[in-house]
């Protein structure tokens, strides 16, 4: 008679250890987004005298047209989402260099949490005046997942430059590209469990 | 009708039996017993009728979805299938499977692979995660394929027909292929998705020996 209770226990146990064993995977090792429409700088001179000045501009990327909603809206234990890289390509009047750049920052915002500095790339000294910059994550393993929730993610760029050099006169602008990966790993228990 | 010639037989070999065992006439000189010239016929033994070696199955199942398939038997215990399936698209299903009992019931264990070409996979994949309806070119061709091994009975005639409950452990591979899409201003371009599951997997099959 004790055999019937021991084999459902037996079974229960089996059961929720397979929901704890079975999962599922899913990744997307690279998305790329590019602004069709480069975006206008604005300048900010330099707040002292003989100090730095930079170039701004702010980038809402629409990384949730990207990724499916299961993986933008999970917990960062399971959802990772990274910054794997991004061009910039600056383009001011003509003949002009892009030999004033002195660094190149992007910071990912998001109005309810603290923004993170993504890249802080400094050009190597007597690098060709090229035209695009091909910027590298600061930490690779920086996971955005919670940035994209709770209003979104925005890109801030910037590029700063000495007043000695200044960048020539007249309007600039920004061709932005950043390419990001996304991954999921979740056991059965936890999408049963709706997480 | 295999007692007739055993009772021939006997007849025979009575009034030879019977003489032989009569008392010799005094002064006769001793004989050499008289050979027996009818033994009885060797018993035929029962012809065993040989297993059917081809059969027609019809499963339902997850990932299978629904396979017809043909089955070959080489040898009683073991059976090879293959068959044509249908899910979200179409597909194969190959299996080699063990049925070690020739019984009423029997045990199953079993091992599968299967392909599903690209077909409808990627649309309803597409409705499935929830992705803007501008971004769906972000989302090509699917296909999908799996290995599974799976432990169950069988209730039936190895002769005939049988009815099988199977259930195991699976690793489903589904292969997304990428595109390109505008949305929102910007030009988005996908690198392929893939998306793997080790998940459990169940089979009801029906198959017909002939």
């Amino acid at each position: 008679m004790k055999r019937l209770p021991i084999a459902a226990l037996v079974s229960a146990a089996l059961s929720i250890a397979g929901c704890g064993a079975f999962n599922v995977e899913a990744s997307q090792p690279q998305a790329c987004l590019q602004l069709l429409s480069p975006q206008t700088l604005i300048v900010v001179p330099p707040v002292i005298p003989g100090g730095s000045g930079k170039l701004t501009a702010s980038v809402d990327i629409g990384l949730k047209n990207v990724f499916p909603g299961f993986i933008v809206d999970g917990s960062p234990n399971t959802n990772v989402v990274r910054f794997l890289g991004a061009t910039l390509a600056l383009t001011g009047p003509a003949g002009s260099t892009n030999q004033w750049v002195r660094g190149i920052k992007v910071t990912a915002t998001n109005p309810s949490l603290p923004p993170l500095l993504l890249v802080d790339y400094t050009p190597p000294a007597g690098a060709p005046a090229g035209v695009t910059f091909n910027i590298e994550p600061r930490d690779p393993n920086n996971n955005l997942v919670t940035m994209l929730q709770n209003g979104g993610l925005t890109l801030d760029v910037e590029a700063s430059y000495d007043i000695s050099s200044p960048p020539a006169g007249g309007a600039w602008t920004a061709g932005v590209g950043a390419c990001f990966s996304a991954s999921i790993r979740k056991t059965f228990q936890e999408l049963i469990n709706g997480g | 009708m295999r007692l007739v010639p055993i009772l021939l037989a006997a007849l025979v070999a009575a009034p030879s039996l019977a003489l032989a065992q009569a008392p010799a006439p005094e002064g006769a000189a001793p004989q050499a017993a008289a050979p027996v010239t009818a033994a009885p016929a060797p018993r035929a033994a029962p012809v065993e009728e040989p297993y059917p070696q081809f059969g027609l199955a019809l499963a339902v199942g997850a990932p299978d979805g629904a396979v017809l398939s043909f089955t070959w038997s080489p040898l009683y215990w073991l059976l090879v299938d293959a068959g044509f399936a249908y899910t979200l698209a179409p597909g194969m299903v190959f299996g080699l499977e063990f049925r070690p009992i020739d019984f009423f019931i029997s045990p199953i264990i079993r091992g599968e692979y299967g392909y599903y070409f690209a077909g409808n996979t990627a649309n309803q994949i597409k409705k499935w995660v929830g992705l803007p309806e501008a971004s769906w070119p972000l989302i090509g061709d699917a296909s999908y394929n799996w290995f599974s091994g799976l432990i169950g009975f069988a209730l039936g005639s190895r002769r005939g027909f049988t009815a099988a409950l199977e259930g195991g452990v699976g690793y489903l591979s589904l292969n997304v292929k990428g595109g390109t899409a505008t949305s929102g201003g910007l030009s988005i371009s996908t690198e392929a998705y893939k998306v793997t599951s080790f998940m459990p997997v169940a089979r009801l099959s029906f198959l017909y020996f002939f």
